[in-house]
């Protein structure tokens, strides 16, 4: 199972053909209809351990990334960075980790909550995406991959959402 | 006027707070400048206009943010959007600094996180002045507010010291990695002691 967080309307879902990927094989987040900011308040570390303290429906997003195999990121590049929209969502994963620290490689780390394997990719799409942008872009998927104990599948930069199908297949 | 952000969602309580109030502490120590410190979620919610009004009126932008999860918090990139999309061409050409910090122990890992404060200057036409990083920053503030011996976290203070220099002048710095003299394994071994406090009482 794939989990893909991305930022596209349903009209770009559509142009890209994602909303016809078979639903036994892709879960999908649709990170702008998230709204609440992660207040850095450790509470789906320490107060309810793997699950965020605001209720809405990115509160257990930890769990769902447990659930699956691999996590691709769809996200408009914004300076070498996931749009804001996308980036919410992530902030808001943080219970997938434990807040427990081990060091790995010279670093350190959070512990895994979850002992599974994890692929992180992403596409990062845009007009205007510099040389400087897609190798921050390509330096944050690292280090988030370095992060949630995973392995890197792509790191993939396209004009356009439209083509990001061809990625997946 | 030099213009602080305090993009923490925690507010006034925030290690990113705190750590701008280091910032402006050694500024004063030389000039006057007033420093302005706003909290990002009264920009972005409510007060984006007058943010945009104000920071007209700057001679720099300092952004303090945490590291969360290997870059900018999401409302700081929301906050760079807004600009790029409102108000670029309006923006002033002004130093824009970064004051980090990051629970994990080696401050570079905060490197993206600058490069994407840089990406935004060179995209709006403003000036990337430079940044500096905290490593572990929760145990330096604790160690600081405990006045504990000062050779723990002298280096930072020397650090914050070079930043404010740039600040006041308006000059670019290379970015600066700083932690406490404590070593990484008394870190790690404190801050589990924390967290297994805390969720043993929330038992």
């Amino acid at each position: 199972m794939k989990l893909i967080i991305h930022d596209l309307t349903e009209e770009q879902l559509k142009s890209s053909g994602l909303d016809t990927l078979p639903a036994d094989t892709y879960r999908f987040v649709n990170s702008l209809e998230i709204d609440r900011y992660c207040i850095g308040c450790f509470g789906c570390w320490l107060k309810t351990p793997g699950r965020c303290i605001i209720t809405d429906r990115f509160q257990q997003m930890g769990e769902l990334i447990a659930q699956v195999d691999e996590v691709v990121i769809i996200a408009k590049e914004t300076f070498g960075s996931y749009s804001s929209s996308v980036k919410n969502v992530l902030d808001r994963s943080i219970s997938y980790v434990e807040p427990f620290f081990e060091i790995r490689n010279g670093e350190m780390h959070h512990k895994e909550r979850y002992i599974k394997p994890l692929m992180f990719s992403a596409v990062f799409y845009g007009a205007d995406i510099t040389e400087a942008e897609e190798e921050t872009s390509r330096r944050l998927v690292q280090a988030n991959a370095v992060n949630l104990n995973g392995t890197i599948g792509f790191v993939k930069f396209m004009e356009s959402p439209d083509m990001v199908k061809e990625v997946l297949a | 006027m030099i213009y602080m952000i305090n993009c923490s969602y925690k507010g006034r309580t925030s290690n990113s707070r705190y750590f701008l109030g280091l910032l402006e502490k050694e500024i004063k120590k030389y000039s006057d400048t007033e420093c302005v410190v706003k909290n990002i979620k009264n920009i972005i919610v409510r007060g984006f206009d007058d943010f945009v009004e104000d920071i007209k009126g700057a001679e720099a932008l300092v952004i303090g943010a945490p590291l969360y999860v290997d870059g900018l918090p999401a409302q700081v990139v929301k906050l760079l959007e807004m600009i790029m999309e409102r108000c670029a061409d309006e923006f002033p050409a002004i130093p824009v600094y970064v004051v980090s910090n990051l629970g994990f122990y080696e401050p570079q890992q905060i490197r993206p996180l600058f490069d994407i404060v840089k990406n935004w200057c060179d995209k709006i036409g403003t000036v990337y002045g430079g940044g500096i990083a905290v490593g572990a920053g929760p145990m330096v503030r604790i160690i600081q507010e405990k006045s504990l011996p000062a050779v723990l976290y002298r280096k930072v203070d020397q650090d914050f010291s070079k930043l404010a220099k740039a600040v006041e002048q308006g000059q670019a710095v290379e970015n600066i990695y700083c932690s406490s003299a404590v070593p990484r394994g008394v870190y790690l071994k404190y801050a589990h002691k924390m967290f297994n406090k805390a969720l043993r009482e929330n038992k």
